[in-house]
């Protein structure tokens, strides 16, 4: 191993590090590259003294390690990003409808929480049209706002995790296209 | 495997204990230091200096530059008033070890 793969592999495992303190204990390792020289010595005989560079910059690290292999984006060739994009376009030819399925059973559940909690306001009508009241469709009633909050109970959460879905998968794709991200 | 790490974990030690005491002597820069600490004791030079930047940033150590007639400059390590404190005790503490050993493995006659 010379200098140049040396400081750049100690470099990129480093890519952490504050700029500033990186910075100067780059240039420290540097400097002793070049302080060895002056003694005789080979670029290859100073990097086999300074030992692994991966293994410094753990040391230099410690807990705050982190392999950049784990987030150095992917970047993602033209060819790649095609083959990846006609992918998609099947996937999504399946998966758009489905969502669609999904939101639709939202909505329509959603509606029958709306037309439960809102029974009253049928009676209410039903009164003004008739001129009298009738009791068992105000218990009728009662009891569909009871059905009604039920149903709310389950289809909220439904309703938050579309959303959540769909947000995730349109961003899974924009990151499968574009490269990068922890895949 | 195992046997290796263990030195290697245990020369980490001893290798503060070292490079302050070099830096105590006189104000030493890392190849200096390097090249006076693989003198006695085989390790990755490299590790001097996370070790010194340890030892800079815990208030044992400060640094300055000079420059030199040939090469880039050089950047000197100084021990601090805290630093002297602290090796003191390390020396102290090192020795009481060393005795507790020999004194364990000196009950035994077998390298005798």
């Amino acid at each position: 191993m010379n200098k140049a793969e040396f400081m750049g592999l100690l470099e990129r495992h480093v890519v952490l590090m504050p700029p500033q303190e990186r910075y100067e204990l780059l240039a420290e390792y540097s400097a002793h590259f070049e302080f060895g020289r002056q003694h005789g010595k080979t670029e290859e005989e100073i990097a086999r003294e300074l030992g692994n560079p991966v293994e410094l910059a753990y040391e230099i690290l410690g807990d705050n390690y982190v392999d950049p292999q784990l987030y150095t984006p992917v970047k993602r060739s033209a060819g790649a990003r095609v083959g990846i994009g006609v992918g998609l376009f099947f996937l999504n030819l399946v998966a758009i409808p489905l969502m669609v399925a999904l939101y639709a059973l939202c909505i329509g559940l959603s509606a029958g929480v709306i037309a439960c909690v809102g029974s009253p306001l049928l009676v209410v009508f039903d009164y003004f049209w008739n001129g009298y009241l009738v009791n068992y469709k105000i218990f009728m009633s009662l009891i569909c706002i009871g059905i009604g909050l039920f149903m709310w109970l389950g289809v909220k959460p439904l309703w938050v995790s579309s959303l959540k879905i769909t947000k995730k998968y349109i961003l899974w794709n924009s990151r499968a296209l574009h490269g990068g991200g922890n895949d | 495997m195992s046997h290796l790490n263990v030195n290697v974990q245990f020369k980490k030690g001893v290798l503060e204990l070292c490079v302050l005491y070099l830096i105590h002597q006189n104000d030493k820069y890392g190849y200096e230091l390097a090249q006076q600490v693989s003198r006695h004791i085989e390790v990755a030079e490299g590790a001097l200096y996370p070790l010194l930047r340890r030892l800079v940033s815990e208030g044992y150590c400060s640094t300055y530059l000079q420059e030199s007639t040939e090469g880039p400059p050089r950047k000197y390590y100084q021990i601090t008033p805290i630093g002297e404190v602290y090796l003191k005790e390390m020396i102290t503490e090192w020795r009481s070890f060393v005795q507790s050993v020999s004194n364990l493995i000196g009950e035994d006659e077998i390298l005798e």
